[in-house]
């Protein structure tokens, strides 16, 4: 078997695992593809250490998160600038204009994870970055603030906003498909 | 029971319960547990098709291109020690040839020297004119000058910051 056979294997066990960690970073598929290729690039240079590492999935999942956050950081200025000129208020058009949840939410499970991941996706950098990095890459609030550069406080509120947005995000769609249903035909 | 703020309390009024919300961004402690459940629930997210020939083909075409223009790194044994000792003998060779253009340059400059002599006097009277300003500079343009400068910067910050408080005082009202 040669370096590139094993590799494809290598890869296929570790490609849902690197995309994902990019596309919930980047919040875009495209840019996410092309930072799963750049890590699967590094990967390969690597790869006579990492085939038969056990922690091979956590130096991927660290070369993504880094590779994702240098990504961003070419823009931080820019967007770093307005989320703190709109600190009061990250996303107005998105978080604002959904009704606040009330009832429970009941839907179905399949639809609700794509809801949420689609949710997760439109969520302004200044949520989605710190959110993902706090429930999926379970680093604290300090770790985060550091690796953003941005205060604790900052980082906190945004989380917070971040967690509203996607439980108003859901109900607002639910109370869509609860009206999409009972519509007349 | 949780305490409420009476009607008509301070702590009643909408502008205060914004700031407490503000200032302590996690009232509801069921949130995070919430958002907490949801999202570890969720499926990893699967990579496209087209991922994996991606980078394969991308792998296959830097295995396709010649050594030498490959990284270093990835050259032959052979060629990195060839590469090496060429470069050693490059060096050497400029350094070498760098003490023989020495001495051509410094007869060459002689010669110039020797035919230039005449235009001495007006080189010392140049010289003398650049002292003289370099003494008025010092001793009147330079503190006003840079006083200038120095009053200019402040300003120019000064602007910026008043710019920037406006804008953003503003915005926090739209």
């Amino acid at each position: 078997m040669t370096d590139l056979e094993k590799f494809e294997g290598f890869m296929k066990n570790y490609q849902d695992m690197v995309y994902g960690t990019a596309v919930r970073l980047l919040g875009n598929p495209t840019d996410a593809q092309d930072i799963a290729q750049s890590v699967f690039l590094k990967a390969f240079e690597s790869f006579q250490a990492l085939a038969e590492s056990p922690t091979a999935g956590g130096w991927l999942k660290k070369v993504t998160t880094n590779l994702c956050l240098n990504q961003l950081n070419r823009y931080r200025y820019r967007w770093r600038f307005f989320s703190e000129m709109r600190a009061d208020d990250n996303s107005p058009e998105f978080v604002d204009n959904v009704a606040a949840p009330e009832q429970e939410l009941d839907l179905d499970e399949a639809e609700r994870h794509q809801l949420l991941e689609k949710c997760l996706q439109r969520l302004p950098h200044a949520q989605r970055v710190p959110l993902v990095l706090y429930h999926f890459e379970d680093l604290p609030y300090e770790e985060i603030a550091k690796r953003l550069g941005a205060s604790l406080s900052k980082v906190k509120t945004d989380i917070h906003r971040g967690r509203q947005s996607l439980k108003r995000f859901l109900q607002h769609r639910r109370e869509d498909a609860l009206g999409t249903e009972a519509r007349p035909r | 029971m949780p305490w409420a703020p009476k009607p008509g309390h301070v702590d009643d009024c909408p502008r205060v319960q914004s700031r407490f919300r503000v200032n302590n961004p996690d009232p509801d402690p069921n949130l995070e547990a919430w958002a907490s459940a949801e999202l570890k629930k969720l499926p990893p997210v699967p990579a496209p098709a087209t991922l994996l020939p991606r980078v394969l083909q991308r792998l296959e075409a830097r295995a396709r291109r010649y050594w030498w223009l490959r990284v270093w790194w990835d050259w032959p044994l052979a060629a990195k020690v060839a590469s090496l000792m060429l470069s050693i003998a490059l060096a050497g060779s400029l350094g070498g040839g760098g003490l023989l253009v020495d001495e051509r340059v410094a007869a060459y400059a002689g010669d110039i020297t020797e035919r230039f002599t005449p235009l001495a006097g007006l080189w010392d009277i140049a010289t003398a004119l650049g002292r003289a300003a370099v003494q008025v500079w010092a001793a009147v343009a330079q503190p006003v000058i840079l006083t200038g400068l120095a009053l200019g910067t402040v300003l120019y910050l000064l602007c910026v910051g008043l710019g920037t408080a406006v804008v953003r005082s503003i915005w926090k009202r739209i």
